[in-house]
C-alpha cells in the first residue's frame, strides 16, 4: 500500500478515536443524536412531581388537562396553579415543621415564582408586570413527527407508559428514549382496547400513521 | 367497451394536425437563462453550507421552551383549533366562512355550509385573503403626510379640516366601495348629519352601473336583481362569467350546480356567448363566439326575436324558440356594463316571465351599488374645485377610473385627503392622510349582501397594528367614541324590535347571529312600479377592427389582492399562466398579424399604449383581443424578492417593475364605464416574454414519437353528451384493455380504504380548490421563475384540455393530484422506502426518509409528485404564521405530493375515538373538497357501500384516468356531460 495513503488512514482512525472519546465524556452513556434518554433539564421553578402527583395524587389531567382533547398536554397556566397557591403559600414541610413550632411558615420562594409570573406579591399586592414562566420542555419528538396525546389518552394508554413514573421524581426525568422502534414496541401489539375496527393494528404501523 | 375519444390539446401551438402544418412550439422552457455555471462563489457557498451542516449535526439538541398563559382562556386548549363563523369581504360579494383558529391564529377559512347564499362553497380569492393578514408590508399606523401619527392628532386634525370644510359650505364626499352594510350605513347617515355638506358616493373596482341604471328605468329602483340560476332551466348568459367572476360566483356555482344533477334525468342548459374563452364559457353546453359589436347586435336581435319579429340569424332564432319554450324557467344575464344592453335584457326577462322566477327583484341582492353616473358627477366637482374633502374607503379610483391618473391629481387640489385602506394603493400614494383599516379577520362588520339576510364578521385575532375600521373613525369624527364591537351591535339594538320579528330576545339574536355567521331579519318591502318598457334605438353595427376586451379573471378579480402571492402563482385557470396578465388573441387574427405566443405586442388607442405579451388563446373571437385587469398594480413589485434565493435566480418582476401591466386606461368613461368594445391597433414590438405556463409539462400524454399505435390517444379526460347519457349512462366512459396483472391480491384493506372521485361535469374549473390545499398543506410559492422551470410545488393541478377546431372549441378540466394507486409505481423505485403504501390504502410519502433520487416522480404517469429543490423560506417573515402546525414544512431535498389531507383523516378518528363513536361518511372533509362551490370532489371510505363515495365508483360514468396501465389508482373520475345533442360532437373513433 502507499505509504502516503498508510498515513492518512491511520490519522482518520486516531481522528475517529479521538472524536469517539470525546463524546463519551460528553454523555454518561452514548446516545445518536436526538435522542434525548435521561434528559433532565432544571427548571424556572422548582416544580415537585413527586409532591403533587406522588404524594398528593393529584390527577395528572387536573393540570394537563389538553391530553384528553388536544395534540398537547399542555403546561398548567399559572391560574391552575392559583386555585391552589391561591391558599397554599409555603412548602409541605415547612408547614409541617411551623405546625410543631407552633410559629407561623415561611413563604416558600418557589411558590413566590408563581405569584411574580402573575405581577403579584405574595399578599395578592401587585408587583410588577406580568411575566409567563418559561419551562424548558422535556419531552421532544423530531418536527417530521406528529405525537398527538388525545389518541393515546382516550385509547387508555396510562401516562407512566411514557413518560416513566413522575410520581417518584422531583425532577422529570425523560426516561424511554421516544425513538421510533420503542413507539412501534406497542403500536405493533394487538391492544384490547383498539380492537374497535379490523386493521386498526396494521394502521397503527402505517407511516402515515405519525408522519405527515 | 370501444368508446369515442376526442383529441384534445393543451395549446394553440400543441393542437394535433393531420397536415404537416406545423405551428412553432410555446417559448422553450429551456429559454430559462443559463448564467455561468459552477462558479467561485457558489462553490464557496456550498462548501460552507456543508460545513454548516456538519458542525450542527455534531452541537447538542437545543434547549425548547414550553410557555403556558398566565391566565387560561376558556376556550381555547393549546394544540387545538377553534372555529368562529364569519364572513371573509375579500371577493366583495362576501363568501360566509368558518375560520380555523389555532392558538390564536386564524389559519384557513373553509366555507360556512349553512349559509343560504354561499352554502358552503368558498371562493379562491377568499381562501387567499388570510394570507394578506400577515402581510408585514401593511400600514400598520395613522399617517399625516406620509409620516406615522398616533390617533389623537389625526382625529384633532381630521374633525378641524372637516369643520372648516363644512363652513366654507364645500363639499365634503365619502368614496366607497359598495356599501351593504346596515351599521355603517347608519354611521354614514350620522356623519352626513353632522357634516351637513356630505354626500357618499359608491364606486365599485368593477362596475355593475348598467344593471342597477336599467332597473331604475324599468321598475323605478336601482337595484340588483338576485340571479336565481337553480330555478333556471335554460341559461342565456351574453358575457357574463356568473361561474368565474361575475357578481357572486361561489353563489352562482352553488345554484348552477343544482340544477345539473344528473340522477334527475333533466338538467338544465347553458348557453354562453362570448368573445373571450371564459370558465362559464368552458362549461356551457353551447357557445357562441361574438366580438363586442356583434353581441350588441345579437341581444338586439333576440330581444326582436323574443318579441315575436322576424330575424335573420338562425342561431337568434333557435334561442328564442328555446327560451320561449322555457318561459319563467329561463334566464338571461348580460355581463356588459352597457345601460341600452341591460334595458334590453330586462326586457327579454320581462316578456319571458322570469321576473319573480328565475331572477328575485323583490329580495334583491345588495352585493353591488355602485354608479357611474355618481363618479362621472364627482369627477366634475373636483374639476370645478366644490369639493373641500374627499375620504376615501374600500375602493381604489386612481386604478380602476380609466382616467385615474387625472382624478389622483384632482386629489391633490383637495383639502382634506383621507385613504383608509391598510395597503399602499395607487390612491393612498395622493392622500394626506391615511386612517388604516382592518382586515376582515381583525373586524366586525355586518354585511346584508341578500335583502334580509344579514352576514356578520367578527374579529378572530386581535389586530396586529393601531389599525381601526372606517366605521370607527366616521364615528370618532362625529364624536361618537364607542368601541368596534359596540359600533355595530348597538346599531343592533336599536333597530332591534323593528326589524327582528321572530320573538327572541336581543341577546339571543346576537349570540346566534355570531355564533352562526349570519341571521334573516325583515326588510322594509321596496316599492317598484310595474315594468315600464324604454325605447331602444338599434344598435349601430361598426366592425372596427380590433376591439379590445377587459374582464375580471376568476383569481385576480379587480386587482385588490394582487400583492397576495397565493393568487399570484394561482394560473389563470384557461390560460394557464400564472405570474402575469396576457392579451388573448385568436390563432386566427394573430397569425394574419404574425403574432405567436411570448411575443410582447403593443396595444395602442389613441396616446395609450400598454406592452403586453400575446397568447393565442383558442376559442377566441376573431379582431378582438383580451386582457385581464388587475395586474400592474401597485405593491406587486414586491415579489422581486419572492424564490428561493440562488445563484441563477432570475426575479419574479425587476426591482421596481410590476407584475403584469395595467389596462385600465384603456377603458372608455362615456356615461357609463365600459370594459369591452373599445377599438384598439396592435403593433409587434420584437420583443419577446417568457410565460410561466403550469400546462406545457406534467403532460399525461404519450410522447408521439413513443405512442403506441393501439392507444395514440390516451383517454384521461371522458365526456359524453346528454342525449347519449340517457340513452346509455356510461356513454363517453372509455374503458381500457383487460389488462393481466403481475401484482398479487395480497394486499387486503382491513378497516379503511380511502378513494376519492372528481365529478368532471360539475367542476367549472374555478381553482378554489388548488388554493384550498395550498393552505391546508403549507405549500410554498415558487415565483415566476421555478415555475419556468417547471417546479411549481402546487400539490392539486386544474389540468385545461381543449378539443374542437377554430373558434367552436371545448375547454375541459381536470383537477389532477396523486391518485394514490392500490399498483403504485412510485413505490417500488424508491430505494429507501420513502414512499410506501398504507394499511388504507393511501399512498404514503415520508419526508424523514426521503433522500431525493426522484426516481419516484419520473416514475409517476400522473407527474403529480414535486421535489423540494430549496428551503422555500416566504418572502415574508410574518407570513410563516399562516402555516398549519400539524402539517410538516418540507426542507430541501424531499419529495412531497397530495397526502390525502393525512391530518385530517388522523384528527377525525381521534375524535371519534374520543367520543367512542364510529367514523360517518363525511366525517372527513378534504380541504380541496371543502371549499369546492360545485361539489364536484368527494372522499371517502371505498369499503362502506352506503357512501357517497361507493355510490360513484358503482357510477357508470366512473372511469380511472390512464386505466391502462393497471396502477388501480384509488382516484377517480366521473364523464363530463354536457347538455347538448349528440350530432357531430364525437371526434376520431377508437377500436
Amino acid at each position: 500500500m502507499d505509504k502516503g495513503l498508510n498515513k492518512q488512514f491511520s490519522t482518520m482512525i486516531v481522528l475517529i478515536l479521538i472524536i469517539g472519546l470525546v463524546m463519551s465524556f460528553r454523555n454518561s452513556t452514548f446516545h445518536i443524536p436526538g435522542n434525548q434518554q435521561d434528559y433532565e433539564p432544571i427548571q424556572p421553578i422548582a416544580f415537585s412531581h413527586q409532591l403533587h402527583a406522588g404524594e398528593m395524587e393529584i390527577n395528572c389531567q387536573y393540570c394537563h388537562f389538553g391530553a384528553e382533547d388536544s395534540r398537547h398536554a399542555g403546561i398548567p397556566p399559572a391560574s391552575i396553579c392559583m386555585n391552589c397557591h391561591e391558599f397554599v403559600n409555603n412548602s409541605f414541610n415547612e408547614s409541617r415543621l411551623a405546625d410543631e413550632e407552633k410559629r407561623k411558615p415561611i413563604p416558600s420562594e418557589e411558590i413566590a415564582k408563581i405569584y411574580a409570573s402573575l405581577g403579584q406579591n405574595m399578599d395578592g399586592t401587585k408587583s410588577g408586570e406580568t411575566k409567563p414562566t418559561e419551562w424548558v420542555k422535556v419531552h421532544n419528538v423530531p418536527d417530521f413527527v406528529f405525537f398527538s396525546h388525545k389518541p393515546h389518552v382516550n385509547a387508555g394508554v396510562d401516562c407512566a407508559k411514557c413518560h416513566g413514573d413522575v410520581t417518584t421524581m422531583t425532577r422529570v426525568k425523560q426516561v424511554n428514549d421516544l425513538s421510533m422502534g420503542w413507539c412501534l414496541d406497542c403500536h405493533r401489539q394487538d391492544h384490547e382496547s383498539l380492537q374497535q375496527a379490523a386493521g386498526r393494528t396494521a394502521q397503527l404501523q402505517d407511516c402515515a400513521a405519525c408522519h405527515y | 367497451m370501444p368508446g369515442l375519444i376526442k383529441q384534445y390539446y393543451t395549446s394553440y401551438e400543441d393542437k394535433p394536425c393531420d397536415s404537416d402544418c406545423c405551428h412553432s412550439d410555446l417559448p422553450s422552457q429551456e429559454a430559462v437563462k443559463e448564467t455561468a455555471g459552477f462558479t467561485r462563489r457558489s462553490f464557496l457557498k456550498t462548501t460552507g453550507f456543508s460545513f454548516a451542516a456538519l458542525m450542527t449535526a455534531c452541537s447538542k439538541t437545543p434547549v425548547r421552551k414550553a410557555i403556558p398563559f398566565l391566565i387560561q382562556p376558556e376556550e381555547i386548549t393549546p394544540g387545538k383549533a377553534t372555529w368562529y363563523a364569519s364572513t371573509s369581504l375579500a371577493c366583495v360579494s362576501g363568501c360566509a366562512v368558518h375560520v380555523k383558529n389555532r392558538d390564536g391564529r386564524p389559519i384557513k377559512l373553509e366555507g360556512n355550509p349553512d349559509h343560504p347564499i354561499t352554502q358552503g362553497g368558498l371562493c379562491a380569492q377568499c381562501q387567499a385573503s388570510l394570507i394578506e393578514l400577515y402581510d408585514s408590508t401593511r400600514i400598520f399606523n395613522p399617517k399625516v403626510d406620509g409620516m406615522n401619527a398616533d390617533w389623537a392628532t389625526v382625529d384633532d386634525y381630521v374633525i378641524k379640516k372637516l369643520r372648516k370644510v363644512r363652513d366654507e359650505g364645500k363639499a365634503i364626499v365619502l368614496l366607497t366601495g359598495t356599501v351593504n352594510s346596515p351599521s355603517l350605513e347608519f354611521t354614514i347617515q350620522k356623519f352626513k348629519k353632522k357634516f351637513k355638506t356630505a354626500t357618499h358616493i359608491q364606486m365599485d373596482d368593477y362596475s355593475y352601473s348598467a344593471i342597477l341604471d336599467a332597473h331604475e328605468k324599468n321598475y323605478g329602483k336601482r337595484i340588483l336583481p338576485r340571479y336565481r340560476f337553480d330555478k333556471a332551466d335554460v341559461v342565456l348568459s351574453i358575457d357574463a362569467d356568473f361561474l368565474g367572476s361575475w357578481i357572486s360566483p361561489t353563489q352562482f356555482t352553488k345554484d348552477f350546480r343544482k340544477n345539473r344533477n344528473l340522477d334527475a334525468k333533466h338538467i338544465s342548459k347553458l348557453i354562453q356567448v362570448e368573445s373571450r374563452m371564459s370558465i362559464t364559457g368552458a362549461k356551457a353546453d353551447e357557445r357562441l363566439t361574438k366580438s363586442p359589436s356583434e353581441m350588441a347586435q345579437f341581444v338586439y336581435e333576440l330581444d326582436q326575436a323574443i318579441q315575436g319579429k322576424n330575424v335573420k340569424d338562425e342561431k337568434v332564432k333557435e334561442f328564442a324558440r328555446l327560451l320561449k319554450k322555457h318561459r319563467g324557467k329561463s334566464l338571461v344575464v348580460s355581463g356588459i356594463n352597457d345601460i341600452q344592453i341591460q334595458l334590453l335584457v330586462n326586457r327579454i326577462n320581462q316578456k319571458l316571465g322570469n321576473v319573480d322566477r328565475t331572477l328575485d327583484i323583490m329580495k334583491p341582492s345588495r352585493q353591488f351599488g355602485g354608479s357611474d353616473s355618481s363618479v362621472q358627477s364627482l369627477i366634475d366637482q373636483l374639476e370645478s374645485g366644490m369639493v373641500g374633502a374627499l375620504l376615501i374607503s374600500d375602493t381604489n379610483p386612481v386604478y380602476a377610473l380609466p382616467n385615474g391618473s387625472h382624478f389622483g391629481k384632482l386629489m391633490k387640489s383637495v383639502d382634506l385627503t383621507i385613504s383608509f385602506s391598510d395597503k399602499r394603493n395607487e390612491t393612498f400614494d395622493f392622500c394626506q392622510i391615511t386612517a388604516p383599516g382592518l382586515h376582515d379577520m381583525e373586524s366586525w362588520h355586518d354585511a346584508e349582501l341578500t335583502t334580509g339576510l344579514i352576514s356578520m364578521t367578527q374579529p378572530v385575532i386581535h389586530p396586529y397594528g393601531e389599525n381601526r375600521s372606517f366605521r370607527k373613525s366616521l364615528s370618532v369624527w362625529i364624536g361618537n367614541q364607542q368601541d368596534e364591537r359596540d359600533l355595530v351591535r348597538n346599531y343592533w339594538i336599536k333597530v332591534f324590535k323593528t326589524r327582528v320579528k321572530s320573538g327572541k330576545t336581543f341577546a339571543r339574536f346576537w349570540n346566534e347571529l355570531v355564533h352562526d355567521g349570519f341571521a334573516r331579519v325583515s326588510s322594509s318591502s321596496i316599492n317598484l312600479t310595474s315594468f315600464k318598457d324604454q325605447s331602444i334605438p338599434k344598435p349601430i353595427f361598426k366592425s372596427n377592427g380590433l376591439e379590445l376586451v377587459v374582464f375580471q379573471s376568476s383569481q385576480m378579480g379587480t386587482g385588490t389582492h394582487a400583492e397576495n402571492p397565493w393568487l399570484q402563482e394561482l394560473p389563470d385557470p384557461v390560460t394557464k399562466v400564472a405570474w402575469d396578465n396576457v392579451a388573448s388573441i385568436s390563432p386566427e387574427t394573430g397569425e394574419s398579424i404574425g403574432i405567436k405566443t411570448g411575443d410582447v405586442i403593443s396595444i395602442q388607442a389613441g396616446k395609450k399604449s400598454v406592452d403586453l405579451p400575446a397568447l393565442l388563446q383558442p376559442g377566441q373571437r376573431k379582431n378582438t383581443i383580451t386582457v385581464a385587469m388587475g395586474y400592474g398594480r401597485k405593491g406587486t413589485e414586491r415579489f422581486h424578492d419572492i424564490g428561493p434565493d440562488w445563484f441563477e435566480k432570475v426575479p419574479t418582476v425587476k426591482k421596481g417593475e410590476t407584475v403584469g401591466a395595467s389596462i385600465m386606461p384603456f377603458l372608455s368613461m362615456n356615461g357609463s364605464l365600459s370594459y369591452s368594445g373599445m377599438p384598439v391597433t396592435v403593433k409587434k414590438t420584437g420583443k419577446t416574454w417568457d410565460l410561466a405556463f403550469s400546462q406545457t409539462y406534467h403532460s399525461l400524454e404519450n410522447p408521439k414519437n413513443t405512442a403506441p399505435a393501439v392507444m395514440p390517444v390516451r383517454p384521461f379526460v371522458q365526456e359524453t353528451t346528454f342525449d347519449e347519457y340517457k340513452k346509455d349512462p356510461s356513454a363517453g366512459s372509455h374503458h381500457g384493455h383487460p389488462v393481466t396483472t403481475m401484482w398479487s391480491d395480497d394486499h387486503i384493506y382491513e378497516g379503511y380504504h380511502w378513494g376519492m372521485a372528481l365529478d368532471l361535469s360539475a367542476c367549472t374549473g374555478c381553482s378554489s380548490c388548488i388554493i384550498g390545499c395550498q393552505v391546508e398543506n403549507n405549500v410554498p410559492v415558487v415565483g415566476k421563475d421555478e415555475v419556468l422551470r417547471k417546479r411549481d410545488m402546487a400539490w392539486l393541478r386544474l389540468d385545461r384540455y381543449y378539443s374542437g377546431d377554430g373558434e367552436d372549441v371545448d375547454v375541459s378540466f381536470q383537477a389532477m393530484m396523486c391518485q394514490h394507486c392500490d399498483n403504485a409505481p412510485c413505490e417500488p423505485v424508491c430505494p429507501v422506502l420513502a414512499t410506501v403504501h398504507s394499511s388504507e390504502g393511501l399512498n404514503q410519502q415520508v419526508y424523514n426518509r426521503c433522500v431525493g433520487t426522484r426516481f419516484c416522480a419520473n416514475n409517476c404517469p400522473y407527474k403529480v409528485r414535486r421535489f423540494n429543490w430549496f428551503d422555500y423560506a416566504h418572502d415574508d417573515v410574518m407570513e410563516n404564521m399562516v402555516l398549519n402546525p400539524d402539517v410538516t414544512v418540507r426542507s430541501r431535498g424531499v419529495m412531497e405530493k397530495c397526502s390525502m389531507c393525512i391530518q385530517r383523516i388522523q384528527e377525525a378518528k381521534f375524535e371519534a375515538k374520543r367520543l367512542g363513536l364510529p367514523l360517518k361518511d363525511g366525517d372527513i372533509q378534504l380541504a380541496c373538497e371543502q371549499s369546492c362551490p360545485a361539489d364536484a370532489i368527494v372522499f371517502g371510505d371505498l369499503n362502506d357501500p352506503e357512501s357517497r363515495i361507493s355510490q360513484m365508483v358503482n357510477s357508470e360514468r366512473h372511469y380511472h384516468v390512464l386505466e391502462d396501465l393497471n396502477v388501480a389508482p384509488t382516484v377517480g373520475y366521473l364523464t363530463n356531460v354536457r347538455n347538448r345533442d349528440a350530432s357531430g360532437e364525437m371526434g376520431e373513433h377508437h377500436g
